[in-house]
This record gives C-alpha cells, structure tokens and sequence, in this order.
C-alpha cells in the first residue's frame, strides 16, 4: 500500500517498528503546520513557535515506543500542548504579537467583508474563558474530533462536547447583532 | 444542559436521530425564540467553519525539522545501540554533529529573509499576552491579512494624481503626488507608506494609507482604495486617532458600495456612527450616507 493511502497509525507504526523514512516524512508533512500554526497559536511568537515545534517533533519521535494504540493526532497534540503549556510556564515575560507574522508580500485574498466578519470573530473567541476557547480552536482550527480533543485534554468526550456548545453559546451572545444582520 | 441546548448541540454535530429532528422541528415552530436562536447558532457555525486562521508558516524551517528527525531516525536505525542511547557510539556522535550543523544552520537561516506559507488567518490585533501557570493554552491574536505590510507591487504605474480629498495630511501627501513628475508618484507614496508601517509610525501611515485609498478610489481601483482605508482604519486605532478612524471606516464604505457591496458599507457605516457616537464625534455625514443606502 502506498503510505500517502495509510491512515496516521499505519504509519506510525512503519516509524515506530521499522524506522520507515518514507512513512515519517508522510506523517510529518499531514501534521507540520497544523502543529506549527497550534503552537504558534499558543505561544503568540515564531520564535517560540519554532522552539516549541522542534521539541514536539523530536518527542513524538523519542517518544514513539510509548505509543501503542488510540489516535496518533490526539497523542501528538497532547505532546504539543504539553510543550506549549511548558513553553508558557518557563516564558516569564510578556510576547509581543506584532505584523511580522504575517508575510509582508501576502495578497488578500478574501474581502473587507469577510475580513470584517472575521475579526469579529476571534474578538469573541477571545474573549471566551480559557478552557472554553482552547476547546473551540482545537475543534475548528485543529479540526479534531471531539475524542481527540478530550484525549488531549484529558477530560471526556461528552465534557469536550458540552464545552464547544457553551463556548458557541457564549459566541452567540456576543455576536448577536452581527448574526441578526447576517439572517 | 436544557433540551433545546441537547437538541441544538446535537443538530450542529450532526448526530440527531430522525426522532430527534422532528422534535427539533416542532421546537422551532412552537418557539420564534428557539428558531432564532437555531437560526443565529447555525450562522455561527459557518462563520466558525471558514474561519481557520491563517499563520506564515516558514516552510524552510519545517523541512529543516523534518530533515533533522529524518537524520535522527536514520542514524538510530544504524546504531545497534537503539536510537542516541548513549554517545559513545560513533553514530551517537555522528548524528550529534550533523544536528549541531543543522541547527547551527537554522540559526543562520532564521535571521535571514525566508519565504512563508501561509496555512491559515487569524484577525486581531496587536497585543501583548502575558502568561504564568496556565492550565489551558491561551490563545493569542494575530495579525490580520489586512494588516499586512504592502509590498511595493502594489504600486501600479500612474503618471498623475489629482483627484484629492481636502484633509491636512492628505494634502501634503497629494501634494507630494501631484509635484513629483519624473518617478512613479503614486510608487514613492506606497513606498512611503511600507516605510512608515515598518517603522511603526501609526499616524503617519494612517494618512498616507487615507491618501492612498483617496487617490486608488480617483483612478477607479476600489479594491486597492478599500485595501488601503481598510489599513488607514487599523492604523488610525493603533495610534487613537479616532476622528481619522471614523473617517476612514466612511470612506471604506463609499468605496464598498461602490464596488456593490452595500452590506459591507452598511456594517462599516454602522461601525463609524457608532464609533462617532461613542466619543462624542460629529458623524452627521456618515449617517446620511447610511440613509442614502437604504
């Protein structure tokens, strides 16, 4: 079979038992910016970002004979998360988030309107408690499953479940005259 | 959680019974809240959907990554040891110095200019985060596409621009536009602008970002024009200058409805009156505008 037709603990496996090059730089490219725009997410700098990624990437690969079965997504961001909760206990100082993070050639490519929508939007999510909006990022931006969210964070499934609703609903409220005038 | 939020929940996950979604049904007939609510959650959830933020991956340095467990992987495989089970094997050290390279290589790479992918976008603005012993991971906002340094090939070759708006600054600048006849003038204004925005002098780039939407909307380039108010906007918030923000929201807008779209103008009028209202600024002009819309 060809490892791009591999599910992810298929090919885990090939890294984990035979050291399959092939099958980890498949992995690695399903995962990379995902991860990297996770920990960036998490962290608000690329230099921690990238410091933080090289120590997820080298884990989940020290780390490989600790992983027997379940969903390697749901392992790998709990080592991302891990990291980055790491990362922001040894950081004593604040992070400047300034334009350097986005490219300074990149077009646009959506209009003011969206734009406009969604800035309201991650206004809301921001204002969301913590547990609340980490829940919310990992299920749209990460685009996990609800078990692999709860794997990470360790709480249930159904408890995952409840916290995106609450999250939508406390987005909801916020956004409310922006959805009445989108109806 | 109440019956209306279970059936709610569950509809947006997808995982209602045929049972559960005559319920729901029958809970949005009997209840105009209910239905307003499903309604507004189901536009959120749209919104939520197309909203993965976009973040300048360094494509370089993932590869480089990538190439270093590779070679981790690679030099474990030959080490009989198990992989850097200890550094008095060769391999050990041999793969010990090609990470140092690599990394020595990384430091090099990552102080010089790389070219980003960009994977997803994330609006917001600056801000600084501060962090202590967190038990979840706090998300921090970034920079908005719109926000964007310009770069220079933005600058589309003109000889003249003379149609200006009368504003202090703007004069100036359309001076500088109108006077310089050798150069590109309206090249030398984005230049002036990209200068502006890297050094991080908010007032100055937001009148040369006003000026600029001001002369791309004279040569009929809204989409430009409405790029630049809408950074004249963010400029104008960063260094509080609200009467300029106001202006520029306005002047975004005319140029949106220009370009047809007449719900954007509304939310940009909407944003500027309640702004001016807010601060006590006079916004007459732009509520008219929002009359004459509808």
């Amino acid at each position: 079979m060809t490892h791009t037709l591999m599910t992810d603990e298929e090919l885990f496996a090939l890294v984990r038992d035979n050291r399959d090059e092939q099958a980890f730089r498949t992995l690695f490219r399903r995962y990379d910016k995902r991860v990297y725009a996770y920990c960036l997410r998490a962290l608000g700098s690329h230099e921690d970002a990238q410091d933080t990624f090289q120590t997820v990437s080298m884990t989940v690969f020290d780390k490989r004979q600790s992983f027997s079965d379940g969903s390697f997504a749901a392992w790998m961001f709990t080592i991302a998360r891990n990291s980055c909760l790491k990362a922001l206990r040894n950081r004593r100082h604040t992070t400047e988030i300034n334009e350097e993070l986005m490219p300074p050639d990149e077009e646009d490519s959506y209009t003011r309107h969206d734009f406009l929508l969604r800035k309201a939007l991650h206004d809301a999510i921001e204002k969301l408690p913590a547990e609340f909006r980490e829940v919310l990022e990992m299920k749209y931006f990460d685009d996990l499953p609800y078990e692999d969210i709860a794997h990470a964070l360790s709480i249930t499934v159904s408890l995952a479940k409840v916290r995106v609703f609450r999250a939508k609903k406390m987005m909801q409220l916020t956004l409310s005259p922006i959805l009445d005038e989108l109806r | 959680m109440t019956n209306d939020d279970a059936l709610l929940a569950g509809f947006l996950d997808r995982s209602l019974s045929e049972d559960q979604l005559l319920e729901l049904e029958a809970r949005k007939a009997a209840s105009p809240e209910f239905a307003h609510q499903f309604s507004n959650m189901l536009t959120l959830e749209t919104m939520l959907a197309s909203a993965t933020p976009k973040v300048a991956v360094p494509a370089h340095f993932l590869a480089t990554v990538e190439n270093a467990v590779a070679a981790k992987m690679l030099v474990g495989g030959a080490s009989a040891g198990g992989l850097f089970s200890g550094l008095s094997s060769m391999w050990a050290w041999l793969g010990g110095a090609a990470l140092v390279v690599v990394t020595a290589g990384s430091i090099y790479y990552f102080n010089q200019p790389q070219p980003v992918i960009v994977v997803t976008a994330l609006p917001g603005v600056s801000k600084t985060a501060t962090a202590a012993e967190p038990q979840s991971i706090p998300s921090l906002p970034l920079t908005p596409t719109a926000e964007a340094t310009v770069n220079t090939r933005d600058a589309a070759p003109t000889k003249s621009a003379d149609d200006s708006k009368s504003n202090d600054g703007n004069q100036v600048r359309q001076d500088n536009l109108k006077s310089d006849g050798g150069l590109d003038a309206l090249a030398i204004t984005v230049g002036e602008y990209n200068s502006y925005a890297d050094e991080n002098d908010q007032v100055k780039a937001t009148i040369t970002a006003f000026t600029l939407g001001t002369t791309y909307r004279s040569k009929g380039d809204l989409g430009r024009s409405e790029d630049y108010f809408a950074k004249a906007v963010m400029h104008a918030r960063k260094a509080k200058l609200v009467k300029e923000e106001i202006n520029a929201l306005g002047e975004q807008a005319v140029t949106a409805a220009s370009r047809g779209n007449e719900t954007l103008a509304r939310l940009l009028l909407n944003q500027a009156i309640s702004r001016g209202s807010s601060t006590g600024i006079d916004v007459s002009v732009w509520t008219q505008k929002l009359k004459d819309l509808r």
